[in-house]
Parts: structure tokens; C-alpha cells; sequence
């Protein structure tokens, strides 16, 4: 041993303590750093949520025009079980014309609507009554949980469903600790023992065959995910575990775990938590799983893409049964439960869109755009807000179906190569203004352009019924019957530049009535009667119909020179179809914070815009269109009593065709084009109509007939001479007019009627 | 011929207004009509053409017994009465919000009710939002189909809204439409 002199000593033990000292100070910085990121992420995963997108529940009562098949397609699209019996929420039985359902409890805005056992017995296209056995009450109203369509997460693409701990099936927990940390009630963040098994295992594999990690090191590990497999990061990782531990309880870092675990990929959506997996895997909630089903989303936890079931269904079921296996070892499962459960198959549904993010593409981007104004972005990503949309899951299917069977029966018929032709559409309620279905293109499921928000077209004839309804409006000048002129018209627009519209079928047809020309959509009468009208008035009727647009008031503007969205027409017609009130049509209905409390209502907003007789006359015409005039194809797919107002729409060189339209309750509009804007070779009779047409069968619409309103008379005129009629005149037809606009003189075919009207007669020759 | 065409819009009107004048003009209008030659046509306008055209009439305006429904109860289905309670409920309780939204999920089951569009009036009074109280009511007017009922209550909600407003004038107007309506009605 070597002495050292005392001052040696000294100063060796000052520079060791002071090296002790910075070294504890480093560590200390280090360990502090390591809290904060920790603690803050530990919050954020149970804060992060995105924002839930829900379709508009389906309404149960008596009355409701909802088949027996529309009922269970619906649960069906709702995930609900089919069985013997309804057993338990999420379930159901059919019989006949009776179906057994146990609704799921959901929480609205308005309130919980409490789980139950109903009865729902249906006649042929409505469900005649519910029945509530266990109340032993008829029941006149019943929500269903609402089908949830998507969320809204940050560009990072982390997508979860938050799940409470006291709320998810008891075997989950349990079986995930059973799994994949057995000590975790006990330990401190770390488990040495499983350390030293895994080791031991794996040096007598020869490679890494089993993970010592515990729960707390998964979370921190899922928490800052990276492939990285450094000592560095093996420490910092224990050591946020054991922070972790300090700070948290058990319950609390099992629940962040259950939200935070990565389960999946769906492109560049992450699939985080169990909540959201089960909707994504098994399209129901988390509490309906069954046993085989947790195994699974357990079993995915070792290798979320590896076992992925969609793609690797043997590795995934082989691994499930594994789960299965130690799950009836541990008694978890009884010994029939397992039996059961192993022999169940994987159940998985869907291609990935389970939670249907990615199923209505075109609609949730509305809700977003919508969205985006109201509130800031990190609060739709990460507040968990809940938002109840007005989308109607079976008027979008119908959309759906129509257009992706159309566009190719279209391009089949004029062979034109697959895949030319693209097309968009959307379907509002009428005295709502809901838009319940947007279509964006002909891949329906695949976000991209949205044609139905962002594709603006000429509306060609479409602007027509503007243009007519301008005269309408003034009734000392214009009837149905009065007499226009289609004859060639040329004039210069802009000035210096001749202009010189055309017939679609470039014949001139003299004079005809005006309800025809609308009927017939011809261009040289609407230009005439528009120029007399004035196009700033038809630009500003077009403006009260609800055009944010200002175009120029060219004449052009009188055959749709102007660019709208199909929205941007549902719009226009919604408030003709309203009889001439305006509702600005809205997608989101309400939207709650995470626990359920009303944050914003869009309640619906009425105003007359434009007066109820003219628009009455317009739509009589707008029902010629269906009748006798450039649709009466459409009467093919509509049943004959009912009856339908709408226009075709066709622009130049025949790139555009549209067809917008309505019955009683419903407004649908179709844009069918091509994308490159070339030439599509289609009318609008023959491209959208044919879209339009069956869609509106399809959607069950009633009867367009508003019986007139105050204001109103109705005679018969003779439409040769725009002259009333009576029963003499051949082709006399029953004509609304404003009241006190009557015409007074009666047509030649006429009969003598009295002394006052030969009088009358004689005045005014 | 002045006489001749009040008889004739009198007959044409649903027979609510038989007030004592009434019956005297309907005898006139007969009388009338018995003297004008044998070749005049009713004057009525003519049927339309095709059977299909005839819309089948509101259940809201007037019914085949020449009566007009007096209250929702009448005309709505179970769902909609039970939501037209609920959103009474609630204004009863002073939270108009809910009545709102009750009485729009009910506009979605029974669209041209204007018995819940008169209701949805008078919920955006409580709200304090006039322009909309007016608007609702105007429509519930527009789909009411004549029914003396449901528009003397809403030019109330009118008179109401435009008082709310500011709208002197906008409201006298509105309660002399009442009044003139209040007055037609049998008791």
C-alpha cells in the first residue's frame, strides 16, 4: 500500500466528491429531462384524441319508412350480432317480419339513451311497432347508437378510440397481464426475474425469442416509438418505466396502455389503443368482444404487422389460439369457453376500414371543412370532441351503389375506355337542408379530389329555371302559357365579340309556350326571355337561391356560364324545392366534448328567399321536365304516382352532364365529366339522369306535389295561345297562376260562355 | 257581374266563413246562376286533365268534412306528438336549446308539420331570436294550407317576433292580421 500524505488524501477526496457531485448533478439534469418528456406524453396519451365522427342515428318508431331489410342491413353496418336470441347489447334476432334487437347504450348530445331489449315488427315497407317487453310498453320513438364514420386525426396519422378502464370486458386486462407481464401488479416499472428468464431463454435460442419487458416499459416504449434497439435507449427506457411507476398508479398506466398500444396499420392511419382496434378489426365496441376476439387484438400486441390478421391470417390465428391456450391454463377461460372460443374463426370485417375513417371519405371532409372555421386543429385532434353529422348511411350506399354502377354501364354503352368517365353527387333533405350522402368520385373510398366540393363546372341548362323564374316574378308579364319566341339570336358578349347560342338540336321551334320552352330546355327562348328579363336579375335570383358566386351578368350567364360544385347546386335547388325558402345546408348537427357536454349546436336556419307563388309556377314547369319534357326518361325508374321536378343540365361540346332534381323530401344532384374536362359524349338525359333516376326509386322519395299555396288559381289555358280554355279546346291544360293574373280573354277554340265574355271579346279584338 | 264573382269566391272558399251574410250570397249566386244561359260553363276551373295530377290535399289545410285540424294532436304521428311534449317540456323549463333540437329531430320524421314549425317559432321567441321565430313561422304559414288555427297563432309569433325586434310598425300589421283572423274563427 502506498501512503499517501495527508494533503494527497485531502485533495483526492475533494476531487471525488466533487466528481460524485457533478456526476449526481448530470444525472439528476439527466433524470429531470427524462420526467418532463415522460410526464407530458404520459398526458398526452390520455388527452391526444382525435375527434369522432358519427353519422345521424337511425330514428325507431312506428311509422318509420324503414323495412325489415333496411333494419337489419343497418345493425349489420352497426356491427351488432346476429343469433338465435337478442343476448345482450349489440345483438339480434330475426323472425319473419320481427326482429329481436338489444340496443347498445349511447351517449348524445341531448342526453344517454339507455340500452334495451325492443321488439320491432315491420309491414311491408315500415315498421309497424316496438315493443319493449321488459317495460311491457309500446315505445314511440328509439335512437340506435349512431354509426361512427370516421375521426379526425393529426397529419401524424395517430388514430385511437378512448377506452375507460372500469368500462372494458374484465377478461382483457387481466388476460393482457397474463400475457405479457405477470408481475405487474407487484413490480417497480421493471421485472428482474423476467429479465433474467427472457435472457437465459434467449441465449439458449441463440436469438431474441422472448421480451422481459414489462408493461410500464411497452407503454414508454409505445410512447416514443423507434426501431432503435441501443443500450442507450434500453436505459432511458427503464428508467422513464421506473418514473413512471413513481408518479402513476397501476389502473392508470394499465388505461394509458390499453390507449396507447400500437395494434395496426391503416396506411397512413396508426391504429392505437384497443378502443379502436376492436372498431377497426371487428367494426363493434370494445365491451362486445368475445373471448376469441381479445385474444386476437392481444395476440397482436408482439407484432401488430406480423400477425396482421387481414394479411397473415394463419400466423394470426396460430398466435390467437396461443393466447387462448394460456388463458384456459391461467383459468382465465373455462375449459368450454376455450373449447368454443378456439374453434370460432378470426371474425375479423371489413378491409381496414373498420371504424370507417376511410369509408365516407367525401363526407368527412365536408365535416372537416365545416369544422376548421369553429374550432382550432389541435382541438379537433386532441380533444376528443364528439361530432354527430346529418349523413344518412342508406341514402349514401344508395349514392354509392348508383354511381359505381352507373359510370361503368355508361361507359360500357358509349365504349369508352374504363375508367373515363367520373362523376360526383350529393343528396340533401328538403326542409332541412341536411346533406345526407356525398359522393366525391367514382372510388368512393379513397379521400382525394372531392368532386362534389371542389370540382366547379358550367352549370349549362341548370341555370335555366332561374332564368324562367325571373319572369315568373313578375306576373303582369309572364304566365306559364305566355308565348316566347325561339327564333336564332345573336348578339355581342363581351361587346366586339358576336355571340350566337344555339338548340341542342339547332332548330329554331317559333313561338311556344313558356313551360315548354323550360320543359324542352331551349336556348334560344330562355336567351330572349333573359334578355328581357335582364341577366343582373337572373344573377341576383340565382344569388337569393343561395350562389355565393358573383359572375359577371354576360348573357352566357342565361345558358349557365357559370362554374359551380355539386353542393353548390343542391344548394340552388333545395331552396326551390323548399318553395322558395333557403336553408343553408349543414352537415354537422351537434358536437360534445369527450364526456358527452353540448359544446356547439348548428341549428337550422330558415329564410324566405324568394316568393312562394312564382317558385310554385317554376317547379310546375320543373315537373314538365319529368313529364314531357328532356326527362321523361326518368319515368321508367319512378313509380307513376310519384312525381318528380328537376332539370337536365348539358354544356358545351358536351363535357358536362347534370341532372339536379327533387321530390318532397329529397334533393339529389349528379355531375358526371371527365376530369381532363375533354368531351364526355353525354347529355344530361342521358349521363347523370340515369344515375339520378333509379337513385331516386332507391331512396323510396315521395311525391313531389306541394298542393299550391295561398295566392294561387288554377284554370285551364290554351297553350297554343296562351289564352284561357275550357273543355272545347284541344291540348287545354290546367295552368297555376298568381292570383288577380289570370288572363282573362278566353282562346278562340273556346265556346261562347256569356253575354259579358262576347262583350269582352268584342273589346279586345 | 261584381256580385256574380263574390258569390263565386265565397262558394269557393271552405265553408268556415258561413258567417249570416253568407247564406244569403250563396242563394244569390244561385239565383244568378239559374238566369245566365243554358251554354255557360261552371265556373269553377275545370278539372285537370289527368286524375294524376290532383294532389292528394294536406293533411294540414282542409279535410273532405270542410274542417280544418285544430292542433298537432290530430295530424301528427306518436313519434312526433311525444317530441312535441318534450320540446314543450322544455320551454316550460326555460331551456329553449332543447326544445330546438327536439322539435328539429321531429321536422325530420314530419318535415311539413306546421304545427312543429309553429312550435320551433315560438322555442326561437324564447331564445330571443327573433328574425328565425319569424321565418319558422312564415313557413309553418306557408304549409298550413289555410288552416285558420295554425295562422292565427303564428302571426302572434310574428307580431311577437317583430315587436322583439324593434319593428313597431312590422308588428300592429301583424296583430291586425291576427285579430282579422282571430275573428273568422268559430268558437
Amino acid at each position: 500500500m502506498i501512503a499517501l500524505s495527508s494533503r494527497t488524501r485531502r485533495a483526492l477526496l475533494i476531487a471525488a466528491v466533487a466528481g460524485a457531485s457533478l456526476g449526481l448533478l448530470a444525472f439528476t439534469t439527466w433524470l429531470l429531462a427524462l420526467d418532463r418528456q415522460v410526464r407530458t406524453r404520459f398526458a398526452g396519451a390520455r388527452w391526444a384524441l382525435p375527434a369522432q365522427v358519427y353519422a345521424t342515428p337511425t330514428l325507431l318508431y312506428p311509422g318509420a319508412p324503414l323495412s325489415r331489410k333496411d333494419f337489419t342491413g343497418e345493425l349489420e353496418r352497426l356491427g351488432y350480432r346476429l343469433g338465435q336470441r337478442a343476448g345482450g347489447p349489440g345483438s339480434y334476432a330475426v323472425q319473419r317480419r320481427r326482429v329481436e334487437v338489444h340496443t347498445r347504450p349511447f351517449m348524445f348530445w341531448d342526453g344517454l339513451q339507455a340500452p334495451a331489449r325492443l321488439v320491432v315488427d315491420f309491414d311491408d315497407r315500415r315498421v309497424a311497432e316496438i315493443y319493449d317487453p321488459e317495460a311491457r310498453v309500446g315505445r314511440t320513438l328509439w335512437r340506435l347508437d349512431p354509426l361512427l364514420i370516421g375521426s379526425i386525426y393529426p397529419k401524424a396519422g395517430e388514430d385511437r378510440v378512448l377506452v375507460r378502464l372500469a368500462e372494458v370486458p374484465p377478461l382483457l386486462p387481466a388476460a393482457l397481464i397474463h400475457v405479457e407481464d405477470r408481475s405487474f401488479e407487484s413490480h417497480f416499472g421493471l421485472d428482474p426475474r423476467a429479465i433474467v428468464r427472457a435472457s437465459w431463454a434467449n441465449l439458449r435460442a441463440g436469438r431474441a425469442v422472448q421480451g422481459g419487458s414489462t408493461i410500464t416499459q411497452q407503454l414508454v416504449r409505445n410512447f416514443f416509438l423507434t426501431l432503435e434497439r441501443s443500450w442507450t435507449r434500453k436505459i432511458n427506457e427503464a428508467f422513464m418505466a421506473l418514473l413512471l411507476e413513481a408518479h402513476y398508479s397501476k389502473p392508470e398506466i394499465l388505461e394509458a396502455y390499453l390507449n396507447e398500444v400500437h395494434l395496426g396499420q391503416d396506411g397512413g392511419r396508426a391504429i392505437h389503443g384497443f378502443g379502436l382496434a376492436s372498431q377497426f378489426y371487428f367494426k363493434k365496441p370494445l365491451p362486445e368482444l368475445q373471448p376469441q376476439e381479445i385474444a386476437l387484438l392481444i395476440a397482436l400486441v408482439k407484432g401488430p404487422s406480423y400477425y396482421n390478421p387481414r394479411r397473415n391470417p394463419e400466423r394470426a390465428r396460430e398466435r390467437r389460439d396461443l393466447v387462448l391456450g394460456m388463458l384456459a391454463g391461467a383459468g382465465l377461460l373455462e375449459a368450454e369457453e376455450y373449447q368454443a372460443a378456439v374453434k370460432r374463426p378470426l371474425g375479423v370485417v371489413g378491409d381496414g376500414g373498420g371504424n370507417a375513417a376511410a369509408t365516407y371519405p367525401a363526407f368527412v371532409d365536408l365535416v372537416k371543412r365545416q369544422l376548421v372555421g369553429h374550432y382550432p386543429e389541435q382541438d379537433l385532434t386532441h380533444e376528443g370532441l364528439r361530432i354527430f353529422t346529418t349523413l344518412d348511411p342508406r341514402a349514401q350506399e344508395a349514392l354509392e351503389k348508383r354511381l359505381m354502377q352507373g359510370l361503368p354501364a355508361l361507359e360500357k354503352g358509349r365504349r369508352m375506355k374504363p375508367g373515363t368517365l367520373e362523376g360526383a353527387g350529393v343528396i340533401t333533405s328538403v326542409e332541412d337542408g341536411k346533406v345526407l350522402a356525398l359522393v366525391g368520385g367514382r372510388e368512393v373510398r379513397y379521400p382525394g379530389f372531392n368532386r362534389a366540393l371542389d370540382a366547379r363546372r358550367p352549370i349549362g341548362s341548370l341555370a335555366k329555371p332561374f332564368v324562367y323564374l325571373a319572369a315568373l316574378m313578375q306576373p303582369q308579364r309572364y304566365n306559364l302559357a305566355t308565348t316566347l319566341q325561339d327564333e336564332p339570336v345573336e348578339i355581342e358578349s363581351p361587346p366586339g365579340t358576336p355571340w350566337a347560342p344555339q338548340n341542342y338540336d339547332r332548330q329554331a321551334h317559333g313561338p311556344v309556350p313558356l313551360f315548354t320552352a323550360l320543359a324542352q330546355s331551349y336556348n334560344l327562348a330562355t336567351v330572349h326571355l333573359g334578355l328581357e328579363v335582364g341577366v343582373s336579375n337572373v344573377r341576383e335570383i340565382l344569388r337569393a337561391a343561395g350562389m355565393l358566386d358573383d359572375p359577371p351578368a354576360l348573357p352566357s350567364l342565361l345558358l349557365g356560364a357559370v362554374e359551380l360544385a355539386p353542393l353548390e347546386v343542391a344548394q340552388l335547388y333545395g331552396t326551390l324545392a323548399a318553395s322558395g325558402y333557403l336553408t343553408p345546408l349543414l352537415a354537422i348537427r351537434e358536437v360534445t366534448t369527450a364526456d358527452g357536454q353540448p359544446l356547439t349546436r348548428y341549428p337550422l336556419r330558415v329564410r324566405q328567399a324568394l316568393p312562394e307563388a312564382p317558385v310554385f309556377l317554376l317547379n310546375w314547369a320543373l315537373e314538365q321536365v319529368v313529364e314531357s319534357g328532356t326527362a321523361t326518361s326518368a319515368r321508367t325508374h319512378v313509380p307513376p304516382d310519384v312525381r318528380l321536378a328537376g332539370k337536365t343540365g348539358t354544356t358545351d361540346d358536351l363535357r358536362d352532364s347534370w341532372f339536379a332534381g327533387y321530390g318532397a323530401d329529397r334533393v339529389a344532384v349528379i355531375w358526371i365529366g371527365r376530369d381532363d374536362n375533354q368531351p364526355a359524349g353525354l347529355t344530361g338525359a342521358s349521363g347523370a339522369l340515369q344515375i339520378w333516376a333509379p337513385l331516386m326509386r332507391d331512396l323510396a322519395v315521395k311525391s313531389f306535389s306541394p298542393d299550391p299555396p295561398p295566392g294561387i288559381e288554377t284554370v285551364l289555358a290554351d297553350p297554343a295561345t296562351g289564352l284561357r280554355a275550357d273543355g272545347n279546346c284541344a291540348g287545354a291544360v290546367a295552368l297555376p297562376y298568381v292570383e288577380g293574373h289570370v288572363p282573362q280573354d278566353y282562346s278562340p277554340c273556346a265556346g261562347w260562355r256569356s253575354p259579358f265574355d262576347w262583350f269582352r271579346r268584342r273589346r279586345s279584338n | 257581374v261584381r256580385g256574380l264573382e263574390i258569390a263565386i269566391r265565397l262558394v269557393q272558399t271552405p265553408p268556415l266563413q258561413l258567417k249570416p251574410a253568407a247564406p244569403l250570397a250563396l242563394l244569390l249566386a244561385g239565383v244568378l246562376a239559374a238566369c245566365a244561359p243554358a251554354r255557360r260553363e261552371a265556373p269553377l276551373p275545370p278539372p285537370p286533365p289527368r286524375p294524376a295530377e290532383a294532389p292528394p290535399a294536406s293533411p294540414y289545410g282542409v279535410q273532405r268534412d270542410g274542417e280544418y285540424p285544430r292542433s298537432a294532436e290530430a295530424v301528427s304521428g306518436p313519434a312526433v306528438l311525444a317530441l312535441l311534449e318534450q320540446a314543450r317540456q322544455a320551454l316550460a323549463a326555460g331551456r329553449p336549446e332543447q326544445a330546438v333540437a327536439s322539435l328539429e329531430t321531429a321536422l325530420g320524421i314530419e318535415p311539413r308539420n306546421p304545427f312543429v314549425w309553429q312550435l320551433l317559432a315560438g322555442a326561437h321567441l324564447a331564445q330571443r331570436l327573433p328574425d328565425q321565430a319569424e321565418s319558422k313561422a312564415r313557413r309553418s304559414n306557408s304549409l298550413a294550407r289555410g288552416n285558420p288555427w295554425i295562422e292565427v297563432e303564428n302571426w302572434r309569433l310574428i307580431a311577437a317576433a317583430r315587436q322583439d325586434r324593434g319593428d313597431l310598425a312590422g308588428a300592429r300589421q301583424a296583430w291586425e292580421k291576427q285579430a282579422e283572423l282571430q275573428a273568422r274563427l268559430p268558437d
